[in-house]
């Protein structure tokens, strides 16, 4: 035990003196942060999950179980789920609910009934909405939806009781809302749970718990596991000439094993105590995601939180030690050898570097010449796979171009920094390869996991160009519910700026759906540059020039005739009623149109539906629902955004750190010249084209070629890799670099300073 | 030889037999054999290149020749497992490396006591004897090895070969580094050692005015040695 507390002590020294600024403490102290916060990660989308399922399951409505005894059946709830959205978000249910009789069940979450025309929403709804202000958007607030009845902190919910109450017969004339009868919830209640009445979008929406993992191992614990083995080989070269001392004189593995443990030791374990202590952070509170604006549940991580918040950092801090000690152990080529063999240029270099551009062009344009729909995909494959495999040596050959420029002008003008950082560019093309690889190879599978993204949702993001460049001075009003004629009078009276027409179609046989029928008054016909006739007149379809173009196409009433006949206010709303008192027989929606072309408030109609009609009505610019459905998609993306930037930085770390492990090495041997010329600046220069200059190229470089190659997937304008996504990811990696040019050129002033003439 | 240690001298504790290695094309050994016994040196000079470095890896288990047996107290270390080498290397045989090779971020002490450590000598058994290993030697405290100068270097490297009294004693190019008042010293200090301690020594260089200072001086060449004075045979 002595002699191991003895060599865990040597290796600590060794660890605290040992050259190159502490960068492999640095390094190996973010490896097993990093790493521990991935592992946690995968613990946490796991228990986040889980959570999820499992709170879903105890708010799942129970039938009743004789259904139509079901109104009479005592401590039972009338249960309506509806959707509704917020301007350009995701869906959420709005679940109309109300006591029948007797001790009726109140959904989980909901401490006491409220009140007819009262409405509890979901904390993060109200955050989100409090623009639209969404407290009042279904009546009275009564307060907040408990922990207990939310999937996780994060959900949009509202439960809403409605003014006049609701049962299902009265909703029963109306089949797009017909009330279920819910007698209980979750498994412990007596009954069927019916999984098609669980309220909330979150099981229709979450991805598989996989492809979220993935998401986590690709851009969080692999960059750490890539930096983890940079780290381990930092400074390599006076740990392995202490290792082969130490054999030397007998050590055994063991004994060099602890020595390597001992100079690793406190740097992970500070990393693994950091990544506890942020993992146990997320246990005591919700935990706000950046980017995603995502609220971590404390309380589904707390069922993993010694998973989470002690194994993954101890699992990460062992996996660490596990790596320094076999990166020490491991023989090393040549090693037997007495004297040290000389690297020859790589003459492969040059011509991968050719196959750049080839890779690039047949990515950019290649798919656009093939035959789709097989070819166009494998092409953008083939080539993306050649750029990230051909980028490095592209790069590393530009270098050492640029390296031999740099020498030529640093003799001409006599700078020493820059002939050395000259020198050393165009000699060893390799080594730039290989810092930038990872960089270069993250920011493009970064691109093209955004771009597929993208159009997994190209029918919404067609949507969204559409809703960008449509009408928003129209507004389609789907009541819900049997309303009385007064009631949609009155609703119209409250939007006096607004013209409304109503388009009908009848139920029954296919072709009577093929045919909608519009009434209006001349003044609403007239905004809508339709024409006004004495008579029904039957065109052909919208006239393309029509505000309602869009909405006839989108409220799917197909792409029939239509049917045009003038009615006044009264014989409108008299056509809306009977409508709503029976859908099987005809569906309606009414579409209201500002003349004046001003756009239309959908958060006040939305609030006007429901203190006009007892269940509202759906409101939306057309084609609104399929953008809503979109934004889900939007969202997700931002969580490969948010962990491919991490990821990035890590890389950018990774890359940066061994750059300046290997300058610093070199700037040993620089030392004495600044003894002799009394200069600091020349590792000022020689570290910014050691270290800064690669990263910023492969930073730049490589963010414009992965933007460029995944640019053909979303061809259409309305791409996930915006702007801000490529300013980001190149931001990043330059930062980075900039942070470790500052960091190197200290060190090694510092290192220079302290230099002394000695035997060695 | 000197018999302070009576018939313990007699006994071999190097014995290297057939001896045969190439790096790349170059032939360094061809049937090298060499004994060497407790209580005697021997030094072994050579031309640069001509493998003087690479014998002293082969007897030390580093290398592993391509033929024949290299024997350290009677237990042939060719193909012996890293574990009974390490055992064996920690227990008989103590190395001077041309520049000392100190670790540099350890004291004089820590550096003479890991050494003692790593061959499982009790801890305070071990510090005593290295306090007085240096203390005889005249290394003074430093709180880092990178403070000594190149002399007291080297004496920390023999006190660190000394303190788990070895049976063998290797030093490579042991004065190399030194300056000749220094040189000399140290040179004495080497020399010395077989006949205070009972191990045998084997000193490569390529200074005919240290190997001259060896019971025996043998020199290496075409892959074979080859006495340089009127000493016993190789």
């Amino acid at each position: 035990m002595t002699l191991a507390r003895r060599l865990l002590a040597v290796g600590r020294a060794a660890g605290r003196r040992t050259e190159a600024g502490g960068v492999r403490f640095v390094a190996l102290f973010l490896a097993t942060l990093v790493l521990g916060i991935g592992l946690a990660s995968l613990v946490a989308v796991h228990a986040v999950y889980a959570g999820k399922d499992e709170r879903r399951v105890a708010r799942t409505p129970v039938s009743a179980p004789d259904r139509a005894a079901g109104q009479r059946e005592a401590d039972a709830t009338a249960w309506l789920e509806l959707t509704d959205s917020l301007d350009d978000e995701r869906p959420f249910s709005v679940v109309y609910v109300s006591p029948l009789r007797g001790d009726a069940p109140l959904p989980p979450g909901l401490e006491r009934w409220p009140e007819p025309g009262e409405a509890v929403l979901s904390p993060e709804l109200r955050r989100a909405g409090a623009g639209e202000d969404i407290d009042h958007r279904y009546g009275r607030l009564a307060g907040t939806i408990g922990a207990e009845g939310l999937d996780e902190p994060s959900e949009w919910l509202a439960y809403v009781r409605p003014r006049d109450g609701l049962s299902p017969d009265r909703a029963a004339g109306n089949t797009s809302a017909v009330a279920e009868v819910v007698t209980g919830f979750g498994p412990s209640a007596a009954g069927r749970m019916v999984s098609g009445w669980e309220p909330g979008w979150g099981g229709r929406n979450d991805k598989s718990a996989w492809m979220f993992q993935s998401v986590v191992l690709g851009l969080l614990v692999l960059p750490a596991v890539v930096l983890l083995v940079v780290a381990a080989r930092t400074g390599a070269h006076t740990r392995d000439r202490r290792t082969a001392l130490v054999a030397a004189l007998g050590g055994r593995r063991l004994d060099r094993a602890l020595i390597a443990v001992g100079e690793a030791g406190p740097a992970a374990a500070l990393g693994a105590v950091i990544s506890a202590a942020a993992v146990g952070a997320a246990l005591l509170h919700d935990l706000r995601v950046p980017h995603t604006d995502y609220l971590l549940s404390a309380s589904h991580l707390r069922a993993y939180g010694w998973t989470a918040a002690v194994l993954a950092p101890l699992a990460a801090f062992l996996i660490v030690l596990a790596t320094v000690v076999l990166a020490d152990l491991a023989p090393r080529r040549g090693a037997s050898g007495t004297r040290p063999r000389g690297t020859s240029r790589s003459a492969w270099l040059p011509r991968l570097a050719v196959l750049c551009p080839l890779s690039i062009l047949l990515a950019v344009y290649g798919p656009g010449l093939v035959s789709p729909p097989v070819l166009p995909t494998l092409t953008s494959w083939a080539s993306t796979v050649g750029t990230v495999l051909t980028l490095p040596a592209a790069l590393a050959t530009v270098t050492a171009l640029a390296g031999n420029l740099l020498t030529r002008r640093a003799r001409a003008r006599g700078l020493p920094g820059t002939l050395i950082a000259g020198r050393r560019s165009s000699t060893h093309p390799g080594a730039t390869a290989r810092l930038v690889a990872g960089v270069s190879g993250a920011l493009i599978v970064l691109m093209q996991a955004v771009a597929w993204q993208g159009i997994f949702g190209s029918q919404a993001t067609e949507a969204r160009q559409l809703s960008v460049r449509m009408d928003r001075g129209v507004a389609s009003v789907g009541v819900r519910g049997t309303v009385s004629a007064s009631a949609v009078a009155g609703f119209l009276a409250r939007v006096p700026e607004a013209e409304a027409v109503l388009l009908t179609t009848r139920g029954g046989g296919p072709e009577d759906r093929h045919v909608t029928t519009l009434y209006g008054d001349c003044a609403a016909l007239t905004a809508l540059r339709l024409p006004c006739p004495a008579r029904e007149t039957r065109v052909a379809g919208f006239p393309e020039k029509s505000s309602l173009a869009d909405l006839f196409r989108w409220t799917s009433y197909g792409n029939g005739a239509l049917r045009i006949r003038r009615a006044g206010t009264a014989a409108l709303t008299e056509r809306a009623a009977s409508a709503s008192a029976d859908r099987d027989r005809e569906t309606s929606t009414l579409a209201l149109v500002r003349p004046d072309g001003r756009p239309l408030s959908v958060p006040a109609l939305k609030r006007l539906s429901h203190e006009v009609f007892p269940l509202g009505a759906g409101v939306g610019a057309p084609g609104e629902g399929d953008v809503t459905v979109g934004a889900v998609n939007r969202d997700q993306g931002r969580w490969s955004a948010l962990f491919g930037t991490i990821g990035i930085a890590v890389l950018a770390l990774t890359a940066g750190l061994s750059a300046m492990a290997e300058f610093l090495r070199q700037g040993r041997a620089l030392a004495p010249m600044s003894v002799l010329t009394g200069g600091l600046r020349v590792f000022r220069t020689s570290a910014a084209w050691a270290v800064l200059a690669p990263l910023a190229l492969a930073g730049t470089a490589g963010t414009a070629v992965a933007a460029a190659i995944a640019a053909p997937i979303t061809s259409s304008d309305a791409s996930h890799i915006t702007g801000g996504l490529i300013l980001s990811a190149a931001g990043v990696v330059l930062a980075v670099g900039v942070l470790l040019w500052a960091w190197a050129s200290r060190v090694a002033v510092r290192q220079a300073r302290a230099w002394r003439p000695s035997g060695d | 030889m000197a018999t302070a240690h009576g018939t313990e001298s007699l006994r071999p504790v190097l014995e290297i037999e057939g001896l045969t290695h190439s790096l790349g094309a170059r032939e360094l050994f061809t049937d090298l054999s060499l004994t060497l016994r407790a209580g005697e040196s021997v030094a072994v000079t050579g031309s640069s290149g001509s493998g003087k470095s690479t014998l002293l890896s082969c007897v030390l288990g580093l290398i592993k020749p391509a033929a024949g047996s290299v024997k350290v107290t009677g237990t042939d270390i060719v193909g012996l497992r890293s574990g009974r080498l390490a055992e064996l290397r920690a227990r008989s045989v103590g190395m001077v490396f041309q520049f000392g090779e100190l670790l540099p971020e350890l004291s004089p002490l820590d550096n003479v006591v890991l050494a003692a450590l790593l061959a499982r000598t009790d801890r305070h058994r071990a510090r005593e004897r290295a306090q007085a290993l240096l203390g005889e030697l005249g290394v003074p405290d430093a709180a880092t090895s990178e403070e000594l100068s190149g002399g007291e270097r080297q004496r920390t490297a023999v006190a660190r070969a000394l303190i788990n009294e070895p049976a063998l004693l290797l030093a490579d190019e042991p004065t190399g580094a030194l300056d000749t008042e220094t040189r000399d010293r140290t040179a004495e200090l080497l020399f010395d050692l077989p006949r205070r301690h009972p191990c045998g020594l084997l000193v490569v260089t390529h200074d005919p005015g240290i190997a001259e200072r060896a019971d025996r001086a043998l020199r290496l060449e075409a892959g074979a040695l080859t006495p340089v004075s009127s000493g016993a045979s190789a």
